[in-house]
């Protein structure tokens, strides 16, 4: 069984309709990429997911479990993580009260502050500066770090590398490749089609709402035609 | 010019209302932040709890007992108004909640007046209290001066719970994301109760501290009400240390102006709250971007 199942579900934000009939699993261990056009559906998808858009009519299997229509807070208990596109710091908190807020409800096996602190260096040197006064570079590190001390089974990463220096991004990127290789999964939303085709071993398209593609990342990368009717501008 | 003498009695008396508005407003202002209702009945709790009080220390003559029947009274009518009516209004629009819980404050202060009449108690002053101090430029009432430092160890213990604890740890985030605490797993509803009683603590104990200081009538809450709105636009909504330095400013301009002409003390506090919404409309201490 998949950590993640869903089955047709459908959303909308008011009178206008989003998602259609929306399939697509990921498999425990795995990084998947989420990846379309702008305004293609991708950020409703994952708010789905989470429960902060409440699917109208499908199935969210998550664990072993059906979560649609639950509240995000019982989801993010469960084990899916959002790391939102705006990566919603708090910035009044300091980065240690972020952390701290984020593992208050954490299980027993979640990672402790100091192995986030070694992971994110950058993190522990500014551990008491408050939110607002992070670089984005650091609070994207946060908000990733609050899901790694959640111990998130599914990390649902939403344009992570957006508006961030190039060389940010290659530091964020090997950051998520290490917690790739020890087995982290993630869903990943990314404009930046070649950083998350190198992020990821396997690839959703949508179009509108609908789902187009699937296939791995290789695969991908070699159908130019493909990526170019679906993701070309 | 007033005498050196008067100004600085008038500077003290501004740090005593501006203590006192402080708590009061500490209390507006989580409720606020945290559950998005602005609490019209919050005058009508602080007039509660002074009646309480006064009731209790002529019953038993024990201050210490006149404070905790206060504080106690108040955490469970807080407890009943939040999870009997207010509960029901966070889904609701703005004017729906500012109409409940002026209503609310309407029924207590009726129902003070018919248990107790319209007319003004005092409450006794405790022994320890009793009689002057000598501070050299100015001399004080006892009373007043150890009610300063009550409401500074009070503001201090919420200062702890806001800060060094796990509930005001999910308070101070909700206040500026309420989603995001979601997102990370909190069920910010259920900290809503723990909040409103806590808000409510804060406005019993302010009302038994100055119950001796002030004449205890049913209409007592309303003045105090508009000013701690003042306090809470001037500090920043939802901001702790925004109530507690806006409350001391509110404090001194009433009190300063009120030493040249009583007339002017509430046009400059409105002054001074509109300079604040022109120069940062966040309020000193509040965070930007919030609705």
């Amino acid at each position: 069984m998949s950590l993640l199942e869903v089955q047709g579900i459908n959303s909308h934000y008011g009178d206008s309709h989003i998602l259609f009939d929306v399939d697509m699993r990921v498999e425990a261990n795995e990084v998947v990429a989420l990846l379309g056009r702008n305004g293609a559906g991708k950020s409703t998808t994952l708010k789905s997911l989470m429960g902060v858009v409440t699917p109208t009519r499908g199935q969210v299997r998550f664990d072993g479990q059906d979560v649609a229509g639950r509240p995000p807070f019982e989801i993010a208990r469960r084990g899916m993580q959002l790391v939102p596109e705006e990566r919603r710091i708090i910035g009044t908190l300091s980065v240690h009260e972020n952390l701290k807020l984020a593992a208050l409800s954490a299980g027993r096996d979640a990672w402790s502050f100091e192995r986030v602190y070694e992971f994110f260096p950058r993190l522990q040197e500014r551990r008491r500066s408050r939110g607002k006064d992070l670089s984005g570079g650091e609070q994207q590190m946060l908000a990733i770090g609050r899901a790694l001390i959640r111990n998130a089974k599914l990390i649902l990463l939403d344009e992570p590398f957006e508006g961030l220096a190039p060389i940010i991004v290659r530091d964020l990127m090997a950051s998520c490749q290490q917690l790739a290789r020890e087995g982290q999964t993630f869903l990943v939303v990314e404009q930046n089609v070649a950083a998350a085709l190198r992020l990821a071993d396997r690839c959703y398209l949508i179009e509108n709402g609908h789902m187009v593609y699937e296939g791995s990342a290789e695969a991908l990368r070699d159908s130019p035609e493909v990526m170019d009717r679906y993701l070309g501008v | 010019m007033p005498s050196p003498s008067l100004f600085f009695a008038q500077l003290f008396n501004g740090l005593a209302l501006g203590s006192l508005l402080a708590l009061v407003s500490a209390g507006l202002t989580i409720i606020l932040g945290t559950l998005g209702v602005l609490n019209f009945a919050h005058g009508a709790m602080f007039m509660v709890a002074a009646y309480v009080a006064w009731w209790t220390m002529v019953a038993t003559q024990s201050y210490v007992l006149a404070a905790l029947a206060a504080c106690a009274v108040l955490v469970v009518l807080g407890m009943i108004i939040e999870r009997g009516i207010i509960q029901f209004y966070y889904s609701r629009p703005p004017e729906d909640q500012i109409l409940v819980t002026f209503g609310i404050g309407v029924v207590l202060v009726e129902v003070i007046r018919v248990i107790f009449g319209g007319i003004s108690h005092s409450m006794p002053v405790p022994d320890w209290g009793s009689g002057i101090v000598n501070m050299g430029f100015l001399i004080y009432p006892k009373y007043r001066v150890l009610a300063l430092g009550i409401i500074a160890v009070a503001l201090l213990a919420l200062y702890l719970v806001l800060y060094r604890t796990r509930l005001g740890l999910i308070v101070r985030a909700g206040i500026e994301d309420q989603r995001m605490v979601g997102l990370l797993g909190i069920n910010v509803k259920r900290t809503f109760l723990a909040v409103f009683a806590l808000g409510s603590l804060a406005v019993g104990f302010a009302g038994a501290v100055y119950a001796p200081i002030i004449a205890v009538n049913p209409e007592m809450g309303e003045q105090l009400l508009v000013q701690s709105f003042v306090v809470v636009v001037i500090g920043g909504l939802g901001s702790f240390p925004g109530a507690v330095i806006g409350g001391l400013i509110a404090g001194e301009i009433l009190t300063l102006t009120t030493m040249f002409n009583p007339a002017y003390s509430h046009v400059m506090l409105y002054l001074a709250m509109a300079v604040v919404l022109v120069l940062r409309p966040q309020g000193l201490f509040g965070v930007e971007g919030r609705e």
